[in-house]
């Protein structure tokens, strides 16, 4: 008896032993080095396209990622046959070049994705298109700059000729030539409008592909009644107050009493892109102007679309110079099948944009599909307590941006690539 | 005859009284229960209750020891939880995720050891009187998880914890117990004081809701408690022979607040966000030393049968409940309010009322099995079950505690007597159901979330040697 008695205790310490012993693993945390981007400082005397503006200096410095394959030893600019691809990235109204290094933190995003094979090595432009009116829409206008001619004449010629892109010089001209296949251009609210603007004016010939986040595509869904009556109120301006006078205090610069004014901001800031006063007009008497900049006696300022009951007038100049020279649903119906040309296409918004961008967003993605222009609209929504907004939710569609320039970009031809 | 059906009557009218909603029998942090013999016979104890581990199961049953004994326990423990995690905001297709990885944890996988003593006394000059002290562990849990990281694009310069999560739970009762037969030796009744002293210490990351965007929506916060205190509480039972062959248990055991002192440790990682300064990836902490609380451990009463239908055979039967509806809530401190006397620079934080460690659990209830059989004259072999469910909802489920789900316990034992010695050994298999938390809640709308959602499972292995000497 004892002997089954200590046998069969010695199996159960054995059983013990064995079930006691087995570590299991916890997944292992992978982490990326990243990098910092490349601060690329402006050429002497500033870009050409932005001198001689009237609010803003012509210096504009841009980040510049570079993914983890590139070398700034090994890889100089124009080696003809290799190179990296090219995202240009434009910023909201508000920010400007540090926007999407710094809050969205874009490299260590691009380097995650690279590191998972999610995508191909690019390089990533971040221009800065800020003024002192809080954004440029990326537009060329006299009382701005031109910063449409800034990004594609310049810019895009400097960033060939500074980096490894897919860029060559012609060994006959010297000239530099581009590879539009490896160029793609995208944008975040006033930047989605900025690159798809420069995608409309040069379609085929400058980008291989272009997207947007929560874009500004429609003017007219944009400047709606009530959206002009908020300009009034955060002016002061009683919604029954419908006098010339108190209309003229409208002005985007904060004060004690109205320290908030976005939309007025926002408002002014698309003006000095789309309708600035015509500079020759130094002493302006029109109703509808609102001085900006007084120069010894000389006024510069803004031309507004809409008058003191809240309205855009019928027929207006102003506002026909906004729907007929910049707004991109009007500019895209005028030439539905050249606009885009062979452009890949893609936009999405948050279901809650405070701006209701989604109204114009779905318009065009409408306005894409009557066309037969193929294209990819999302609209995303947020979840409990925190709504898919204008900006709130970048981080998420961030990477799917870069996934869809990646997809779109041929198959990369740098070095080391596997 | 009509006496022994009048105390049966007793015994049903008084469960019944107490309900479903009262009696202990293991579930969240406590352990299985005590001595090896009970636990062999899955803890169906409190209708035969004839060794030390009765002034844990049924003090009355003390009154009946043949002899006086000293004996010592010791038990192994090796909890198995796994969790897949799945911590992430889903809405219309898109999955928005928090700083967790979408895969499987263990806790850091060790074994924990745990002692038991007793002593007890047969006054033989005073007929039918026994009585003792015992030392034991009803309640230990001890955890440390890994499983959440800053996002990537966090960049805290100020490294997050690599645990988490981690619980370290000791609670040891130290039990003087008297027990006295009545009625020639049919009728016992007992009674036990039961001095706790517990270490309880948590830690835990604590998603706090802030203005910016994503991924900084919400900030970790680090929170740490580590207490220690004291409770006095009570257990009383009543055995009854009714028969050479038949006898019935009833025992209750009192609740007990365990009151707290320690130290709450907070500490905030803040992203680096440069165009904030404010956000410098560093942290902010606040720490009170003279932290308190009271912990409200469950009272439980249970009921048993013994039943002998062979000469060498033990059939045992018990149903027992614990009131863990007791573990409401610990109130702990103004988690916002603290870390905005630190500094007031946190203002972005949503504030919100008196954060509370939140329980909200269930009372349980247990139903035992055990046999016991003696072949030849020194070597008994036991074999027991237990069903039972987790006093836990999904509304408050982490890894914190896991008691996963509807538990099925095997187990198996045997002892040797050896002149005046016996040595013992069980082997406890605790089995849990699955249990899947779809999403986070915040069930008492504070802005912060009370459980962490995901697939759980759990085993339990554990062991029990015993020795008792009788004199």
């Amino acid at each position: 008896m004892k002997k089954v008695f200590f046998g069969l205790l010695f199996l159960a310490l054995f059983f013990l032993v064995l079930v006691s012993c087995e570590k299991r693993e916890n997944p292992i945390r992978t982490t990326y080095p990243f990098h910092e981007p490349w601060y690329l400082q402006p050429p002497k005397g500033g870009y050409i396209a932005l001198r001689g503006n009237i609010l803003h200096s012509p210096s504009k410095t841009a980040w510049v990622y570079l993914p983890p394959q590139y070398d700034p030893k090994r890889h100089t600019a124009l080696q003809s046959g290799f190179g990296f691809p090219v995202l240009y990235l434009l910023h909201d109204f508000g920010g400007d070049n540090e926007t999407f290094y710094n809050v969205y933190k874009v490299q260590q995003i691009a380097d995650r994705l690279i590191a998972e094979k999610e995508i191909q090595e690019m390089i990533i432009v971040m221009p800065d298109g800020s003024n002192s009116l809080g954004g440029s829409f990326f537009t060329n206008s006299d009382l701005i700059g031109g910063y449409e001619d800034y990004i594609t004449k310049e810019l895009m010629l400097i960033i060939d000729t500074t980096f490894h892109t897919m860029a060559r010089r012609d060994p006959d001209t010297k000239k530099i030539i581009a590879d539009r296949r490896y160029h793609a251009i995208s944008g975040h609210g006033m930047g989605g409008y900025g690159a798809f603007k420069m995608a409309l004016d040069y379609d085929t010939t400058l980008f291989q592909s272009v997207s947007a986040m929560s874009p500004f595509l429609s003017f007219e869904s944009f400047l709606s009644k009530e959206m002009i009556k908020e300009v009034f109120r955060e002016n002061g301006i009683p919604d029954n107050d419908s006098s010339l006078s108190s209309y003229k205090k409208i002005n985007p610069w904060p004060d004690s009493l109205h320290p908030d004014k976005p939309i007025t901001q926002l408002v002014f800031a698309m003006a000095g892109a789309f309708s600035p006063h015509d500079i020759k007009d130094t002493n302006p008497k029109a109703s509808y102007f609102f001085e900006l900049l007084k120069v010894g006696q000389s006024r510069y300022g803004v031309d507004l679309p809409f008058d003191s009951t809240r309205n855009v007038p019928p027929g207006s100049e102003i506002w026909n110079r906004w729907m007929f020279n910049h707004d991109i649903k009007t500019l895209f119906t005028k030439n539905p099948h050249g606009g885009f040309g062979a452009l890949k296409i893609y936009l999405d918004c948050g279901d809650q944009d405070q701006l209701k961008l989604y109204e114009g967003a779905r318009a065009f993605d409408q306005l894409l599909s009557m066309s037969g222009v193929e294209h990819t609209y999302v609209e995303y929504p947020g979840y409990e307590n925190h709504t898919a907004g204008h900006s709130n939710f970048i981080y998420d569609r961030f990477p799917e941006i870069l996934k869809f320039h990646s997809r779109n970009f041929p198959p990369p031809h740098y070095y080391g690539y596997k | 005859m009509k006496n022994r059906y009048s105390l049966v009557l007793l015994f049903s009218l008084l469960f019944l009284l107490f309900g479903e909603g009262s009696v202990f029998g293991g579930g969240g942090f406590a352990l299985p229960g005590v001595g090896s013999k009970a636990l062999s016979m899955g803890g169906a104890f409190r209708g035969l209750a004839d060794d030390w581990s009765a002034s844990f199961w049924n003090p009355a049953g003390l009154a009946f020891l043949s002899k006086s004994e000293f004996s010592s326990d010791f038990y192994t423990f090796n909890f198995r939880p796994e969790y897949t995690a799945k911590v992430e905001f889903a809405q219309g297709g898109y999955i928005y995720s928090v700083g967790y990885q979408n895969a499987t944890f263990y806790p850091e996988d060790r074994v924990l050891f745990l002692p038991s003593f007793s002593g007890f006394y047969k006054f033989t000059q005073l007929e039918g009187f026994s009585g003792g002290i015992a030392f034991f562990v009803p309640y230990k849990l001890q955890s440390k998880w890994d499983i959440y990281i800053p996002p990537d694009e966090y960049l805290n310069t100020v490294p997050y914890p690599k645990f988490d999560h981690e619980t370290n739970i000791l609670i040891w009762d130290l039990h003087p117990s008297v027990a006295k037969d009545f009625m020639e030796g049919k009728l016992s009744l007992g009674a036990g004081l039961s001095i706790q002293r517990a270490h309880f210490e948590l830690r835990r990351m604590v998603l706090t809701p802030t203005i910016y965007p994503r991924p900084y929506e919400y900030f970790p916060v680090d929170w740490f408690m580590k207490t220690t205190g004291w409770g006095v509480g009570f257990n009383v039972g009543i055995l009854y022979k009714a028969s050479p062959k038949l006898q019935f248990g009833f025992a209750y055991r009192s609740p007990v607040d365990i009151d707290l002192e320690g130290s709450l440790d907070l500490a905030i990682y803040f992203p680096k966000v440069p165009s904030q300064p404010m956000l410098d990836g560093t942290t902010s902490r606040y720490s009170n030393e003279n932290f308190k609380s009271t912990l409200p451990l469950p009272g439980d009463l249970g009921i048993g049968v013994a039943f002998k239908p062979l000469e060498r055979l033990n059939l045992t039967l018990d149903v027992s409940s614990a009131n863990w509806s007791r573990l409401d809530q610990l109130d702990v401190e103004d988690l916002f309010g603290a870390l905005l006397r630190s500094g007031d620079t946190l203002y972005y934080l949503w504030y919100a009322d008196k954060s509370k460690l939140l329980f909200k659990w269930d009372d349980i209830t247990r139903f035992s099995l055990g046999g016991e059989y003696l072949f030849g004259e020194k070597l008994y072999i036991r074999g027991g079950y237990f069903f039972e469910k987790s006093p836990i909802p999904n509304s408050t489920f982490t890894v914190l505690f896991p008691d996963v789900g509807d538990k099925n316990c095997f187990n198996v034992g045997l002892s040797y007597r050896l002149n005046s010695f016996e040595l013992g050994y069980n082997y406890e298999l605790v089995t849990h159901k699955k249990r899947e938390i779809p999403s986070l809640i915040d069930q008492n709308q504070d802005g912060l979330f009370d459980n962490l959602p995901g697939e759980y499972k759990m085993v339990l292995h554990s062991s029990c040697f015993s020795l008792t000497y009788r004199f």
